[in-house]
């Protein structure tokens, strides 16, 4: 009976026997090999026991990583990165697998001292030498394994495998030690054959086919162009699609399983980006990096479908007694945490994933709590419960702040949210991948912390994000995707291969930077066993295989079909086929003859319902299209009744523009705003500082019989509350912040030196609501910053800090705003004479703009106020100003372009 | 002889050289058209018949493009040349995939892959983009500012920040600059440890003097103007802070000096003054006014300099930074991948120049194309590479004979602001003559007829004249023969272009635009009148006939990618069907912003604005007023829903809408950027209402998409979004888009894009000559490369140019030089347009627009055109002068169609028609994990089922699947070692090698039981009851056959279909020819296994007896202590 062994370094043995069974093979005892597998029966049929730790891949990088530091004092390798690592890890694998002799160390030394760059070789050297001294004290990895095992007695383990018989490929060729290992076992009585020689019943129920060779337009095309073919002939489970790009290809093939539900298992794996924990962690970095902790990009992060927010919100809500929470912007209508208003209070702090910085921040938000405290808001201000929310704010930013700087793995692997739900092909995959991602992610942090370079986070997730998660083996019912090595082992009926063009497959023959083919000669001492890994020799190697496997396919009578893009659509340049692909032809038809190629339209393959039009615009056809039957009419206007109170603000809004009105106030469309990362005090957080320091200025004077405060107590309260806002909002760039602030000072400087001009009025009244209505019934209300008055004579008076451009003097549009407030006024005092409004624009020094009001401005006023009205009940909503001389700046308006309006874009033009 | 004949001697000796001479460097300069790339692939080809291996040959090319082009070639070639029986050529064919065919940046990136520790950088390194690069400026630019590289260099920042409004973005545009010429020392007055008064005494000095003369003069003052006046009024002030320290106080002294510097003195004081004090007043007084002022910028000049000297130290500092985090991480640009070689390569000449010599080893024949356009690093690396004896002097480097072969045109040289530089290019020639190459020309014009050919001559000998680091003389080109009629279409024409009807700028600029647009432009009308008229015909080559003129004869040069969309409009006005090179409409296809909308709506359900947008678009297509009723009825955007019952027909629209696009986002949740795109395409049939116009477009930026993503740039949908929204607001440098099949098109391209284009009749659209003042200038040095000078004149937002963040005014001399250099470049970009044409060219020009003039100019009258050029009549257009009826298709139809007729409509193929039968799913699966070392994440065998019930400790046992697997272990080791393995050791190591880690504080316990159950099973077993000996252990030991562990898989043939059965048996041992096979059990269950597992044990009798034809019993043994 015996048994068989097939020994065959790279090659998945399942999918291998799974290929033999599907053809007839009758298998049993039979098992493919790779080195560790048949190193560890061989010890154990032999009774030795090697009673030592197995090093797996992460541990030999650890171990090299150290022994990198020990044996490169002189820094050869400058700037040791990851990749440097498994490079070097995977080379000094290759050269112990290269020394089959009794002492490694002796030949490996003797083979690399001959070598021409002695700098890198010495280094080497050294720390091979320095892995060693650790290894010995660890474990066993890989290559001592199968040493171990190329070293055991001779006559034992030949007799424990008397009765087997062994089979090396050629498509896999051994390394010299694998090579001692496999004569030592099989008393040098192994078969040499080739793949096809593995099978020997032919396929009964087909006819011989020939190679089939398509030129695509791009790699899309590819897929589409063999996605029909299957559909169309063949089952799925009957198909295998090789391809020379997994990372491209299985990608573009992932697409389309989850957009027509295609049942499939790629061996590839597929990109993890398209996993929810790698996409969470995308977003985790961009936050750390280019999002600087901002606002925004936190908002991305926690705000997306990736994050597991109740998770989250359950842990920010830990230990805090909601009821204290009640009143403020934290919680929604419905009393749940209002994670938005949070989130942007934790951006504006930059709360990061740095546990220590962190703690320093909620250090500077306590402080800015104890400030905001001092200078209390009164309860019926407009400001109280922004003021409220502070005061109530800092435990869920401490909680939120240890979250965020839980360590990378542990974050992911507690806030990823992993799909679990649909029965569809793609879902299920779906599933599969996150959970493969997950693990992938934290095993590969893991290890890459483990070795200890200090490697940068951002580069180390980039690392990570090009990898592939989802892999899995062939299944019934199910298209398989693997490489083209892959292909070896995955014979079906049908083969794909995809990607053949010049550029793609074999690829440049490239040298291992560690050991250069000049190494590999000396390494090898004499024997040709380095050739296959030398770079041309490589090279060669993916040649021979896929000639291998073609040829295994005609055996088998299988169908081989041949592709590449002649055009790479995305690069937008023509590509080669692939030399490979003449040679292929050359043999299946005994010389060089042209390639049938087919060439495949890009709307060809009967995949997409879009193709028809497609097809007929490339026909030059003229499409017809349908109309909407919606957008013909529907289109009365729509009537809107006055309700509630009118603010002076929002009608200004609706007279500089009533199209924007409508879609923001009337419809609450929200256009978004851009943030700068690096704006330290935005206009509006400028407006309000200054506005507080203004009441408090003249809260003193209310209360001191229109005595001004001491210039010098000023400023400190404007440093003071400066300093405080900077607290809850951390700059980026901390040393610009004394700039900001030294104009924000000097604005503030010159605004109590406008205070101190205009002490002959009193305040009567700062920040109270006013109200009133119009003889048509509009309800108006507002709160002025001031009433100030004046031997009897009322104003109102507006700070502003930004442009003064849009204002005019004695120009009732352009001081719309004013004038409605003394309109309102003159309604709420009784008796009173009212002078006008004034706007005093701080940034200005102390500029100002006033309207006088009287009857004239009055009855523009009213006139206005009954045309907003009107237009209201009209439902028409005009795209230009209603009020002479106002104006919308169109070029910062988020409704540009559904407005209707003809502007052309206004944004775009120097 | 005359020159053309001359010429034509030197051609053809050239072209015979250029393929025998192999042994032997050449350099060639190869005008237009000259069919440089055949001779290339002959020379090649000649290398490979010579004898030179294959492998050596490196042809380095100026695009990916042209590499591809010259395999084919190169390729064909060869099969010609093995058809005609050259063994070498059929040996070269075979081997053709190790020739390196690429551009040098590929060849840079393959050799630091293959040296990476000797360029000093990581291995593993990845190509980045500017954009991505830019991203990394303002990463350093915080961690500068924060301090993370020294105090010092911050305070500098926060001094800067302090001085200049634009910190950051003059950062960038400055880093770009310098981060790109790293091989280039830039000029500024280097400030000791930043101070101003250390720095600039002399000139604060002179400044101060001349403050004091104000001082002395107050009483001169001329105060009838209010900002003198209140200058004056703080004069003593300003002075106070003039005479103080200025480090430490920049800005108030800023703000000094520009107060005083409103000052006006009575005229008399000019008159009195010193020449040094005049210098700086201004020069009104000479004339009549009764006043004197300062010249502006001459007190404030300095600190403008200083600004500027402070902010270009922190670059090139910041630089130095930048350059070291890149490298750290791996990161490269283009220009870092021949800096990092070429250093390489310097530092190995000066030791002894093994590398070089080992890389030479491989690659020893290098043959360059496009040379006048390469960086001038590419000469120092070629010359290191083919050195016979490397010296640290690239320039001193002789390279060995037939190593190099480099063909290029001066004339074609217009990448100057990639680094290009004719001087460069005029260097290597003389150091090629110095070193024994040998020097040709290639003059011929294959390209051209004679007509054309004659006019090139005429021109170009007058605006290419040989001016050393400027510009490379014109050679005459030999004339071909006529091949055309008198009556065809060739030769030079000229047309009068309409002015700009819109001048200067301002509002009313937007309007003239419009006019623009309805107006017809001239290119038009040209086009118009040539296509398939009688009255012109063209001598076509590939047809050797004449014939009418076709829309893919002509083509239509702009200098500037902004003028491609008018004319684009205006041929789409007339149906004249366009391609374009430079410019893609992604912001006027109607199709692609449909699909955006829906895409941001479907993204962000909770973003009102977005929905209304999907809402309101085209494809939905409720109008504003719909979506307003909806919200007054109670309907809400973001949940859909309505808290009053829905009305009417209209609203329950708008919810369906909403409805509609929240499915999508749940179905987006499974899909990658590229194809959410690709499913609302299909989900929405956005073509049944939207005009599918650019449909190229539609599917190129589907295509770009999918690009990013394979790149990994793009990840989340979210990134999708952003990317589509920025290809469509312009913030894209996509210049190309898809074509489908090379349909009869006018081809519209940028003049920086047509160099490898060429056309029969090609257009050269009016347009102005301007010349910007140049912001920075490299001069390479012609002496030593270590003398390449950089300067910055100015740092100016790139298009508001009156936003300027830093300038200075110090290198004159350095910027007219720039200019000329450019000017030199503008004549050759002229040059470049003109040689595309194959039968005529048609130039604009008007008084305004006269950038082609030189072209159509008198020879001795630059200003006058010449009268013997053609003029071509300009005439209205009319919309029938092109005909163009087209079939028409329904969309609908279209759609209808192809939905029932998709593949995928039909599943019948995804049936199983197998079913594999694990008889067992204990397996060994956490054995061979070492062989696991790529990139892919792999799923075991059966993990996926295990995944969703993997085995959870219980109350702290070890889960029985790993105490199953354990025990399994120990009788696979007990046994198949014929007992040589004692339980102890076993045990030990199965603990060591089976028990995952998180269980490891089982080991203890679980090592006894493994021992006891193992001498158990050394000491007789355990009494079974079915029959099998209990001495399990001995009885197989001292069987005829016995095996552990075996697999099996095979296919059986069943009525339903095939069945592959698979699975591994625990053990088979034969007695008196009989075998039988054994399953352990470890479970708690002791009595009637063999019923329990009778379908298990059937199916291995039932495998066995397949596989091998024998028949065999098969019992479970149960495994006890
Ligand atoms: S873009 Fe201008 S017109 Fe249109 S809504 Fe905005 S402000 Fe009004």
């Amino acid at each position: 009976m015996g048994e068989t062994i097939i020994f065959a370094p790279g090659a998945n043995g399942r999918e291998l026997l799974r290929s033999l069974a599907r053809f007839g093979e009758k298998c049993f005892n039979i098992r493919a090999c790779g080195s560790a597998e048949l190193a560890e029966l061989v010890l154990m049929r032999a009774g030795i026991v090697l009673d030592k730790n197995r090093i797996d891949y992460s541990g030999e990088l650890a171990l090299m990583a150290e022994a990198v530091k020990k044996g490169d004092k002189d820094k050869y390798f400058k700037y040791l990165s990851y990749s440097d690592l498994s490079e070097i890890t995977k080379s000094m694998d290759q050269m112990r697998m290269m020394a089959e002799g009794e002492n490694e160390s002796e030949l490996l030394s003797q083979g690399l001292k001959k070598g021409i760059f002695t700098e890198k070789n010495n280094t080497l050297i050294k720390i091979y030498q320095e892995y060693m001294k650790l290894l010995n004290k660890s474990g066993v990895d890989l290559v001592e394994l199968v040493r171990q095992a190329a070293q055991v007695d001779a006559a034992t383990v030949q007799n424990a495998f008397k009765d087997t018989r062994f089979i090396k490929l050629g498509e896999y060729p051994l390394m010299p030690l694998e090579e001692k290992l496999l004569s030592l076992i099989s008393g040098g009585k192994y078969e040499l054959l080739q793949l096809k020689d593995l099978f020997s019943v032919e396929r009964a129920d087909a006819a011989a086919t020939k190679n089939t060779y398509y030129s695509c337009y791009g790699a899309a095309n590819e897929v589409e162009q063999a996605l029909e073919e299957i559909y169309r002939n063949h089952n799925l489970e009957d198909c295998t699609i090789a391809v020379t790009d997994p990372g491209q290809m299985s990608q573009l093939i992932y697409d389309y399983v989850q957009l027509y539900d295609i049942p499939c298992t790629f061996d590839t794996g597929v990109p993890i980006s398209n996993s929810n924990p790698a996409r969470l962690l995308k977003l985790y970095q961009t936050w750390m990096t280019s999002g600087y902790y901002g606002v925004d990009a936190l908002n991305s992060l926690i705000f997306s479908d990736y994050f597991d927010r109740q998770k989250f919100i359950g842990e920010i809500l830990k230990g805090v007694k909601t009821e204290k929470l009640k009143g403020t912007r934290l919680l929604t209508s419905k009393e749940k945490l209002n994670l938005a208003v949070l989130t942007e209070m934790a951006g504006q702090l930059r709360l990061s994933s740095d546990s220590t910085v962190n703690k320093e921040l909620i250090k500077n938000f306590k402080s800015h709590v104890a400030v905001e405290k001092k200078y209390g808001e009164a309860k019926d201000s407009k400001n109280y419960k922004d003021w409220l929310t502070v005061q109530q704010a800092l435990p869920l930013l401490k909680n939120a702040a240890s979250e965020l700087s839980l360590p990378l793995a542990e974050f992911i692997t507690k806030y990823s949210r992993i799909r679990y739900v649909g029965d569809s092909n793609g879902e299920k995959f779906n599933t599969l991948l996150d959970q493969t991602a997950l693990k992938a992610i934290c095993r590969q942090l893991e290890s890459r912390t483990a070795v200890g370079l200090d490697e940068n986070l951002g580069e180390c997730i980039n690392g990570i994000l090009s990898s592939r998660a989802g892999r899995s083996d062939s299944q019934p019912g199910k298209l398989h995707v693997t490489t083209m090595e892959g292909a070896l082992c995955t014979i079906r009926p049908h083969l794909y291969i995809l990607g053949l063009s010049a550029t793609k497959y074999p690829g440049a023959a490239r040298e291992n930077y560690l050991l250069l083919d000049d190494d590999l000669d000396n390494l090898a001492n004499g024997n040709n066993q380095g050739e296959w890994q030398k770079s041309q020799g490589k090279v060669q190697l993916k040649l021979d295989r896929l000639l291998g496997l073609v040829d295994t396919m005609h055996k088998l009578k299988g169908n081989v079909v041949i592709s590449y893009s002649a055009y790479n659509v995305a690069e937008l340049k023509k590509e080669n086929p692939s030399s490979i692909v003449y040679k292929i032809h050359e043999k299946e038809q005994g010389g060089a003859h042209e390639i049938p190629f087919e060439e495949i339209a890009y709307f060809k393959p009967a995949i997409s319902i879009n193709r028809g039009i497609g097809a007929a615009y490339v026909g030059d056809k003229e499409i017809t299209r349908e109309s909407n039957e919606w957008s013909q009419g529907h289109s009365e206007p729509v009537s809107y009744t006055l309700q509630g109170e009118y603010s002076p603000s929002n009608l200004e809004k609706f007279f500089k523009c009533p199209k924007k009105y409508l879609f923001e106030k009337l419809m609450g469309l929200e256009a978004g705003e851009d943030t700068d990362a690096f704006e330290i005090l935005s206009n509006k957080d400028k407006g309000n500082l200054a506005h507080k320091l203004m009441e408090i200025l003249g809260a003193y004077r209310m209360e001191h019989q229109n005595q001004l405060m001491d210039n010098g107590d000023f400023m400190e309260h404007c440093g003071e509350i400066f300093d405080s806002f900077i607290k809850s909002h951390t700059a980026l760039v901390p040393t610009q912040v004394s700039k900001v602030r030294a104009d924000f000072m000097a604005m503030m400087a010159d605004a109590y030196f406008g205070e101190k001009a205009g002490t002959d009025s009193s305040i009567n009244m700062m920040e109270k609501k006013l109200q009133g209505e119009t003889p048509e019934g509009i309800k108006l209300g507002g709160y002025p910053d001031r009433v100030e008055c004046q031997d009897g004579d009322y104003k109102i008076v507006d700070f502003k800090t930004g442009k003064a451009d849009n204002y005019k003097d004695n120009n009732v549009a352009k001081c719309l705003q004013v004038m409605i407030y003394a309109y309102i006024l003159e309604q709420t005092i009784s008796n009173a004479k009212i002078s006008g409004g004034e706007y005093r624009f701080l940034a200005k020094k102390n500029k100002i703009i006033s309207c006088g009001y009287n009857e004239d401005a009055k009855s523009t006023l009213l006139e206005a106020l009954s045309k907003f009205k009107e237009h209201m009940e009209q439902g028409n909503f005009p795209c230009e100003p209603l009020l002479e001389g106002l104006k919308e700046d169109c070029e910062y308006c988020g409704y540009a372009d559904i407005c209707g309006k003809d502007n052309g874009g206004c944004a775009e033009d120097e | 002889m005359n020159k053309e004949n001359t010429s034509l001697t030197a051609d053809k000796k050239a072209r015979k050289d250029i393929v025998s001479c192999i042994d032997k460097n050449l350099f060639v300069e190869a005008g237009a058209g000259s069919g440089k790339t055949t001779m290339l692939v002959d020379r090649m080809t000649a290398m490979v018949e010579g004898g030179i291996p294959i492998e050596k040959i490196a042809a380095i090319t100026f695009t990916k493009a042209a590499a591809r082009e010259f395999y084919n070639r190169f390729q064909k070639k060869l099969r010609e040349a093995s058809e005609a029986g050259s063994e070498r050529c059929r040996d070269a064919l075979r081997n053709i995939d190790l020739c390196f065919m690429g551009t040098i940046d590929s060849l840079c990136q393959q050799l630091l892959s293959e040296h990476p520790a000797e360029a000093g950088i990581p291995s593993g390194t990845r190509l980045i983009t500017d954009e991505e690069a830019k991203e990394y400026y303002d990463y350093i630019f915080v961690q500068i500012c924060n301090g993370k590289y020294g105090d010092k260099l911050a305070r500098q920042a926060t001094l800067i920040d302090n001085l200049i409004t634009g910190f950051k973005p003059a950062f960038h545009l400055g880093l770009d600059v310098i981060m790109d010429n790293r091989n280039v020392d830039f000029q500024y007055k280097k400030i000791a440890d930043a101070s101003i008064d250390d720095t600039y005494a002399r000139e604060i000095a002179a400044i101060r003097r001349f403050v004091h003369f104000l001082a002395d003069n107050r009483d001169n003052q001329h105060t009838d103007r209010k900002e003198s006046r209140s200058a004056w009024e703080s004069f003593d002030e300003q002075l106070k802070v003039i005479d103080g320290k200025w480090e430490g106080n920049l800005p108030s002294v800023e703000n000094a000096l520009s107060e005083l510097e409103k000052i006006h003195l009575v005229r008399s004081v000019y008159d009195d003054a010193d020449d040094d004090i005049r210098e700086k007043l201004g020069t009104d007084s000479t004339q009549t006014k009764q006043w004197t002022t300062i010249k502006k910028g001459v007190l404030c000049g300095i600190l403008k300099e200083y600004k500027h000297d402070l902010l270009m130290d922190f670059l090139v500092k910041s630089a130095h930074i930048m350059e070291t985090f890149m490298q750290e991480r791996g990161l490269l640009t283009f220009f870092d991948g021949l800096y990092y070689l070429r250093n390489m390569l310097r530092a190995d000449a000066k030791k002894e120049g093994k590398l070089i010599r080992y890389i030479y080893s491989r690659h020893s024949y290098f043959l360059v194309d496009e040379f006048q356009d390469t960086n001038p690093l590419q000469s120092e690396i070629l010359f290191y590479l083919t050195a016979e004896e490397p010296v640290a002097k690239w320039d001193e480097c002789t390279p060995r004979a037939g190593s190099l072969f480099i063909v290029g045109d001066p004339k074609q040289s217009i990448y100057r602001f990639r680094g290009a530089d004719v001087s460069a290019f005029q260097r290597v020639k003389g150091l090629f003559e110095a070193h024994g190459g040998i020097l040709l020309q290639l003059t011929r014009n294959f390209r051209s007829n004679k007509a054309l050919c004659e006019r090139f001559n005429n021109v170009f000998e007058h605006t290419l004249q040989e001016k050393k680091g400027i510009q490379s003389g014109f050679a005459a080109i030999p004339l071909p023969d006529p091949v055309e009629d008198d009556d065809c279409l060739r030769g030079f024409y000229t047309y009068e272009a309409e002015e700009d009807q819109s001048k200067g700028k301002g509002k009313n600029n937007d309007k003239d635009k419009d006019k623009g647009n309805n107006s017809v432009s001239d290119v038009v009308k040209i086009i118009l009148k040539l296509v398939n008229n009688d009255q012109y015909k063209i001598f076509s080559r590939e047809d050797k006939q004449i014939r009418k003129i076709d829309f893919s004869d002509i083509m239509v040069i702009t200098n500037k990618k902004e003028n491609i969309e008018p004319i684009m409009e205006s041929c789409s006005r007339f149906n004249i069907p366009t391609r374009v090179e430079g410019k893609v409409p992604f912001n006027s296809t109607a199709g692609l912003k449909a699909i955006a909308d829906i895409y941001e709506a479907v993204l962000s359900p909770d973003n009102s604005l977005a929905v209304y947008r999907a809402l309101t678009g085209d494809i939905i297509g409720c109008t504003s007023e719909m979506v307003q009723r909806f919200l007054q009825g109670g309907g809400s955007l973001k949940s859909g829903k309505c808290t009053e019952p829905v009305s009417n027909e209209e609203m329950e629209y708008v919810q369906n809408s909403v409805e509609w696009l929240k499915e999508t986002g749940k179905k987006a949740a499974s899909m990658s950027p590229a194809a959410l795109y690709s499913y609302i395409m299909e989900e929405y049939r956005i073509f049944r209402y939207v005009e599918p116009n650019n449909l190229e477009v539609v599917y190129y930026t589907l295509e770009l998409l999918r690009h990013k993503e394979a790149d990994g740039s793009i990840i989340s949908q979210q990134d999708g979004l952003v990317y589509l929204k920025d290809l469509m607001t312009k913030k894209n440098t996509e210049e190309r888009c898809l074509s489908f099949g090379e349909t009869n098109c006018v081809h519209i391209a940028n003049l920086h894009k047509v160099k490898g284009l060429q056309a029969p009749i090609v257009i050269l659209d009016a347009a102005k000559a301007t010349n910007r003042e140049p912001t920075y200038s490299i001069i390479h040095n012609p002496v030593d490369d270590n003398g390449n000078k950089g300067y910055i004149f100015t740092l100016q937002h790139p298009h508001f140019t009156n936003t300027i963040y830093s300038k200075t005014s110090r290198y004159a001399a350095q910027s007219f030089h720039e200019m000329e250099i450019r000017q030199a470049e503008q004549d050759r970009l002229i040059y470049v347009a003109a040689t595309r044409a194959e039968n005529a060219l048609i130039v604009g020009c008007s008084d305004e627009k006269k950038l082609w003039k030189p072209l159509i100019s008198e020879d001795n009258n630059p200003d006058a055109i010449d009268d013997n050029i053609p003029v071509f009549p300009l005439e209205e257009a009319t919309e029938s002068a092109v005909n163009v009826k087209k079939e028409t298709a329904e969309a609908k139809i279209l759609y209808d169609e192809n939905s029932d007729n998709a593949i995928t409509a039909n599943r019948a193929k995804e049936t199983n028609n197998y079913v594999e039968k694990l008889p067992s799913k204990e397996k060994l699966i956490l054995k061979h994990r070492m062989e696991q070392r790529d990139d892919v994440v792999e799923l075991a065998e059966g993990e996926s089922e295990a995944l969703e019930e993997t085995s959870e400790s219980e109350d702290g046992k070890v889960p029985a699947d790993v105490r199953g697997t354990m025990i399994h272990k120990l009788m696979e080791m007990l046994v198949s070692s014929g007992g040589r393995i004692s339980p102890e050791t076993a045990a030990r190591d199965i603990c060591q090698q089976l028990l995952p880690a998180e269980l490891q504080d089982h080991a203890e316990k679980m090592e006894a039981e493994l021992i006891a159950l193992g001498q158990r099973m050394l000491n007789g077993g355990v009494p079974q009851d079915n029959g099998v000996p209990q001495d399990i252990f001995n009885t197989m030991l001292s069987a005829q056959e016995v095996y552990c562990e075996v697999p099996f898989q095979f296919r059986e043939d069943t009525a339903e279909g095939p069945v592959m059965w698979s699975g591994v048996m625990d053990a088979i041992y034969k007695t008196n020819g009989q075998y039988h096979i054994i399953e352990y059990k470890t479970g708690e269950e002791t009595t009637g296994l063999d019923e329990k597992y009778q379908g298990q044990l059937a199916a291995y009798i039932k495998a066995f007896k397949a596989t091998t034809g024998q028949e065999a019993d098969a019992h479970t043994y149960h495994i006890r202590a």
